[in-house]
């Protein structure tokens, strides 16, 4: 049921029963709070969200995360006495915080510091010695504790224990000298950790892959999504434009898919961004490796599939060719496989699962660990795994025959027993890899693509919810669809396309499952597909 | 005194009516017959007929309270008698599980059987040793005489478990008590949900205090008008008042609502100790502001009079302070309790009580400053009211009240370093009285 509202003098609808903070919240008014947060719901131990509430018997504080709206409800939440009400606590919570903001990570999107702008700014009236207590704690895997700096909102210890499922942490004594510890001689190990990061208001907890890492107001933030497991998770992409280097990788919110989190897996899964990139396109000959152009590489792609440039004439057909691309891949990746080996080839197009499964649980995880498995089905592609030591049967190699040239795409890591038996059949390899790889070693054309982190492309999670991946940063590659596309482009004599949504277009106009989905227009949190796989 | 009637404290002083027999044989459980002659709400109507209180300290309307548990709700409901009595000054609570232990579990009857509760808990301050074992004992007797227990009830069920505390002040406050009942930190609750509604294991629960289920088969056995006869309109009834401090016999004393304060100190227990002159009263455990000796003199004792002297009734713990006591000294006294047993939860209290303990601390060392009182005067608003539960004011209210009503000594403190009081330096020892 709909309900009116008052705040602040102006009248809102609003759905009965509803948090007052989140009804605020939606309308634009930002009530300052330190423990609530919507996927944790409401403690009300913070004090910070008071609010002045005006009833017929007066008016009275009160905090607006554990009230429900009713109907003629009225609230202000800039009244004197509200501020006055915030104003103290951000004072008390500054007593005894240690004044080291200059070198903790979380400053510049620090809540108290940020409160401290807008509520206070005096200096401390209190000058007795402040508390003493742990200091850069190394309390498992992933995390550094400073128990000075922790404001006690309980956002981590609520966190593990009600939505991870692993209570980890605990407030431990009473008053003035209780503090978030670990239980004795126990570590936090939960795969979910790096979540109380995010959620901790001050810089109290800290993620040692980030500690001192960067100032957050060097980086550029990209909404993309985390291609480590099939759910898809939405995420934010935090990168050094300056250095061009991912230095954080965390959640956004997204309630088709994640909800507030993500997995420590999924969030530390970057640092082969950064690594042993493949920066120009070679082909190798017998003993020797020769750096080409963009260009000239995809005439030695033709050339190896034994074919010939539009417009020309001459040439005697192709050689067998098979195409075989990760489950990693874009969905316009796919797409453009799937053309290039229906309509200009062919040849049959296979999708390889080979990321070996990882750990799947009742929150995030999957065990499936491609972002595109469900993208490729829908597709009507023939998923092949080759996640184990080597199937006994490889429809790849099979397909192959004696003289089969093999192109492999998206294979920047994981080259397991399975993708390589293939590689080792065919005559011909072409890859187009953004890491040097075993595959890379071996292949006989190489054409360096991107990573996720720097390429637009959509995954279709295994729910067939449609998200984007979206560029946060520049490489020395060209993205495999660009290339897959000049490549259709030579031998057709078309135009080659400029911009990724033009291949999203043509998706949607000629793939059944994608059909009513506008694939050009998917927001920051995705669209659903609506048919089911084929087949 | 002349007038008084005792209620509660009837049968304290009667050898052996700790035991079932003796309790029988003094009128005990004899309500029970009336009691199950009628219908659970005529016993509701008839509690809040009687106009009696909670005796914890806030002073909640008990027939009101019971009336908000929902009626017709499939979980189960339960009774929390709350036997914690950490309440600096308070000591009546004992008294009754040391000599009328089974008056407590008659009134626990009575209470179950309006509300339709099947078990009760008693949740007992864990100092309080042969307390526990008294009432234990009793509730032992209590079930082998199949007065509780399986069918006890006009065929109901009623088991009584007792809970022992483990030390901490919080664990009085209500939803504390409930937190630690189910086995976790004793952490208040925000409200609402209140108890009534949703309470231990997050099923409707009463919460009331020892004294104030205790009166309950008085009120049975004589009626409710009976009651709401004795005292005043609004503050009916009796109550067990704690008296300590500087008096010639301190003690608990059963008072009738609406004599003078004063009068009813002194006749009670003599008076000042050694002749000396009254300085102040506390009129309901530490968290009450200060009255004058003034104040003390000229105010009734019930839950309005008191009030509008700007104290309150409390769980009736009188303090009474003579001339000869440092307020100075008492501040760091009550600061440095509320400092280490706040809970912890909200930044007013966690901070705040630590904070003004501090400053308490100096003041008193003889390094006050002259802003100190100010300073002082202005944490306490920011404390009050704006805390999941009222220990923030519990603690903030008489150190506002110590230093608007005493503080010239709180200045000759800072100015003089000189203690205005004869026996006391600052930051020394009482020789007298040893270091508090």
């Amino acid at each position: 049921m709909s309900v009116k509202v008052r705040i602040d003098g102006i009248d809102y609808e609003a759905q009965e029963g509803k948090l007052l903070i989140d009804v605020c919240a939606d309308n634009g008014i930002d009530v300052p709070h330190f423990c609530y947060h919507p996927g944790l719901g409401p403690d009300g131990n913070c004090r910070m969200c008071q609010v002045e509430f005006v009833t017929a018997r007066g008016s009275r504080l009160g905090v607006s995360c554990k009230a429900t709206v009713t109907d003629g409800m009225e609230v202000l939440t800039q009244s004197e006495q509200a501020k006055r009400a915030r104003a103290s606590v951000e004072e008390f919570l500054l007593l005894n915080h240690p004044l080291d903001c200059p070198i903790c990570d979380k400053a510049g999107e620090c809540t108290l510091q940020n409160y401290y702008m807008e509520h206070d700014l005096e200096d401390s009236r209190m000058d007795f010695t402040r508390h003493k207590k742990g200091k850069a704690m190394d309390i498992g895997p992933t995390l550094i504790l400073d128990q000075e700096r922790c404001v006690l909102c309980d956002r981590c210890v609520r966190f593990l224990r009600d939505v991870a499922g692993d209570p980890q942490l605990h407030i431990a004594s009473r008053g003035h000298a209780a503090f978030i510890t670990t239980f004795p001689g126990q570590e936090v190990t939960s795969a979910y950790s790096l979540n109380t990061v995010d959620l901790c208001p001050v810089g109290a907890l800290t993620a040692k892959d980030f500690r001192f890492a960067s100032a957050n107001w060097f980086m550029k933030n990209t909404p993309t999504v985390c291609t480590t497991c099939s759910r898809g998770c939405s995420m934010q992409l935090q990168t050094r434009p300056d250095e061009n280097r991912v230095v954080r990788f965390r959640p956004r919110h997204n309630a088709e898919v994640n909800g507030y989190w993500s997995c420590d897996g999924g969030r530390l899964d970057y640092h082969f961004v950064n690594e042993n990139r493949i920066t120009r396109p070679f082909v190798r000959t017998d003993d020797n490796i020769f750096e080409c152009s963009q260009q000239e590489a995809i005439g030695s792609m033709r050339t190896a599939l034994g074919l010939t440039p539009a417009g020309k004439v001459e040439g005697s057909g192709s050689a067998k060719a098979v195409l075989l691309a990760s489950a990693t891949c874009t969905l316009e990746e796919l797409y453009l496989l799937k053309r290039i080996g229906n309509d200009l080839l062919s040849a049959p197009v296979f999708v390889a699962r080979h990321i070996p499964d990882g750990v799947e649980d009742d929150l995030l995880r999957r065990a499936d660990r491609h972002p595109n498995v469900r993208g490729a089905e829908l597709l009507g592609l023939q998923v092949v795994d080759f996640t184990g030591d080597g199937p006994a049967a490889n429809p790849v190699r099979d397909a192959l025959g004696a003289q089969g040239v093999l192109v492999c795409v998206g294979f920047n890591r994981h080259v397991t027993p399975g993708v390589y038996a293939a590689v080792d059949h065919a005559a011909r390899v072409i890859a187009l890899s953004a890491c040097e790889t075993r595959l890379t070693e071996a292949a006989d054309v190489v054409i360096p693509g991107l990573t996720w982190a720097e390429k637009d492309g959509l995954v279709v999670n295994f729910e067939g919810h449609v998200q984007r991946l979206k560029a946060g940063m520049h490489a020395e590659g060209v993205s495999e669809w660009k290339i897959l596309d000049n490549f259709i482009a030579s031998l057709t004599g078309s135009e080659a396309h400029e911009f990724v949504t033009h291949i999203r277009q043509a998706i949607g106009s000629s793939e059944s499952a994608f059909a009513g989905v506008d694939l050009a227009k998917v927001g920051p949190h995705g669209t659903r597909a609506t048919a089911q796989p084929v087949g | 005194m002349k007038t008084m009637t005792k209620i509660i404290s009837a049968r304290f002083d009667i050898e052996g009516n700790h035991k079932l027999g003796g309790y029988k044989s003094n009128g005990g459980y004899q309500s029970l017959d009336k009691l199950f002659s009628m219908q659970p709400d005529e016993v509701i109507d008839e509690v809040k007929k009687s106009g009696l209180r909670g005796r914890g300290g806030a002073g909640f309307p008990t027939g009101m309270k019971w009336s908000f548990v929902p009626k017709n709700i499939d979980k189960p409901k339960y009774l929390c008698v709350n036997a914690d009595e950490g309440e600096p000054g308070t000591f009546k609570d004992r008294m009754i599980l040391d000599f009328d232990p089974h008056a407590l579990i008659e009134g626990i009857m009575i209470c179950c059987y309006a509300v339709g509760i099947e078990t009760a808990y008693v949740y007992i301050r864990g100092e309080y040793d042969h307390q526990i074992a008294r009432f234990s004992a009793a509730v032992g007797a209590a079930y082998d005489a199949g007065v509780i227990g399986k069918g006890a009830m006009k065929g109901r069920n009623l088991d009584i478990v007792v809970h022992k505390g483990a030390g901490a002040y919080i664990c009085g406050e209500e939803t504390g008590l409930i937190e630690s009942l189910e086995g976790k930190k004793g952490q208040p609750r925000p409200k609402p949900p209140f108890p009534a509604v949703e309470g231990v294991f997050g099923c409707p629960t009463v919460v009331n205090n020892v004294e104030t289920i205790a009166a309950l088969p008085w009120i049975m056995n004589n009626g409710a008008d009976a009651y709401a006869a004795i005292g005043t309109e609004k503050s009916t009834g009796t109550m067990l008042f704690s008296i300590s401090g500087m008096v010639e016999r301190p003690g608990v004393y059963e008072g009738t609502f609406g004599v003078n304060l004063w009068d009813f100190i002194e006749e009670s227990t003599g008076g000042i100790k050694d002749g000396k002159k009254l300085k102040a009263v506390i009129p309901g455990g530490s968290s009450s502001p200060i009255l004058t000796a003034e104040e003390a003199r000229n105010t009734a004792l019930d839950y309005e009079s008191i009030a509008a002297a700007g104290s309150m009734v409390g769980s009736g713990a009188i303090m009474v302070l003579d001339e000869d006591t440092c307020i100075v000294k008492a501040l760091e006294v009550i600061t440095r309790f509320y400092a280490h047993e706040s809970c912890g939860q909200c930044p007013p209290c966690r901070e705040g009580t630590h904070w003004l303990h501090q400053i308490a601390k100096r003041i008193r060392a003889g390094k006050g400053r002259p802003e100190d009182i100010d300073l002082i005067s202005s944490i306490c608003p920011d404390m009050m009211g704006r805390t999941v539960c009222v220990l923030a004011d519990a603690a903030a209210m008489p150190t506002a009240s110590y230093i608007e009503k005493f503080r010239h000594e709180f200045e000759a403190f800072i100015d003089t370093a000189s203690p205005p009081v004869r026996h006391l330096q600052p930051g020394g020892v009482n020789p007298e009285v040893g270091r508090l």
